[in-house]
């Protein structure tokens, strides 16, 4: 465990990221229903028109662009929970995707938070606690929120000097807190501000 | 007599299929995709029920209940919550809303619901 992260902050993230992920499931296997049960519907009600052709695709192309998304929001949970494997064979710490984890904490909590990615996270892999990589990059996409969700928050992420750099591009001016800065410097990655942006830079292991 | 149905709801694609199958039954409906533009449409018209996402972006559903309560107080409104958790629920129901169903929904229980808020 990170000295800055306490167990209590890392169980809370897993709450916190799994809550709007998993009601985001409940509403994808509610439209999935409602779909089946309007087809169902169609059939019973319709009896004298029977079911077009576009009235089915129509159906069958909502429900299965709800299996994908079903499919992409179970495979980051998935990997959420994989997150912490390495923990149980190695010494701490272990090698972390950043970019892995950063797509798994604005994905999840879009719902929440409605950040969104840019532009793909590049590959950069660091040496961490898994988890208190994570709630970094929770509580850096939890502050630069909209503070009435009105907006979406861009996140952008580009390399410089072998470091990669992910920028936070929030609606005002942001006073990262004491505990945030330190949780920073445990993982060896450096906060700074301009104007509005959060900009947090991950140097290479 | 046609039971005039307002949902509020962000899931445009479920709110429009559900309303499709309302309408199918006979009722007459209208959707909202947050809490803001539901009110607007509750200030507007008459409705005889309200189904009532309780999280949405934006103005959240207990929230947008509690601006129903004060323009109309005696609507009837049904909540709908995707969580696993009932606490929303049950606070929503101190806050005056007649009954609360879990997504995904059973279109009968929706129907037993509705009837009982119309009819109480």
């Amino acid at each position: 465990m990170n000295p800055a992260t306490t167990q209590k902050e890392t169980t809370a993230l897993m709450g916190a990221v799994t809550a709007p992920a998993t009601h985001d499931l409940m509403n994808v296997l509610a439209i999935i229903g409602e779909h089946a049960g309007l087809l169902s519907d169609l059939l019973r009600f319709s009896k004298e028109a029977p079911l077009s052709e576009s009235q089915l695709t129509k159906g069958l192309t909502a429900i299965e662009a709800q299996v994908a998304r079903g499919r992409t929001l179970l495979s980051l949970l998935n990997r959420l929970a994989h997150a912490t494997d390495g923990l149980l064979t190695h010494e701490e710490p272990v090698p972390c995707d950043t970019g892995a984890a950063l797509e798994e904490m604005v994905s999840l909590t879009q719902r929440r938070f409605h950040a969104r990615l840019e532009n793909p996270v590049p590959d950069h892999t660091i040496t961490c606690d898994p988890m208190s990589l994570r709630l970094l990059l929770y509580r850096l996409v939890e502050l630069t929120t909209h503070p009435t969700q009105a907006e979406e928050t861009p996140i952008t992420s580009r390399y410089r000097d072998k470091a990669l750099l992910i920028t936070f591009h929030g609606h005002h001016a942001v006073a990262v807190p004491q505990p945030l800065v330190t949780l920073s410097e445990s993982l060896n990655t450096h906060l700074s501000c301009a104007h509005h942006d959060l900009i947090l830079t991950i140097p290479a292991s | 007599m046609t039971t005039h149905i307002l949902l509020i709801d962000d899931e445009q694609e479920f709110v429009t299929t559900l309303a499709e199958r309302l309408d199918m039954r006979g009722f007459s409906t209208a959707t909202a995709a947050d809490g803001e533009s539901g009110l607007a449409m509750i200030r507007e018209t008459t409705w005889d029920v309200v189904i009532l996402d309780l999280l949405m972006p934006g103005m959240s559903g207990l929230e947008t209940l509690r601006h129903i309560r004060e323009i109309t107080p005696g609507l009837p409104v049904i909540l709908l919550t995707g969580h696993g958790s009932t606490r929303e629920g049950m606070e929503g129901m101190q806050l005056g809303a007649v009954d609360y169903l879990m997504k995904p929904l059973a279109i009968e229980e929706l129907l037993e619901k509705l009837k009982e808020a119309v009819n109480p």
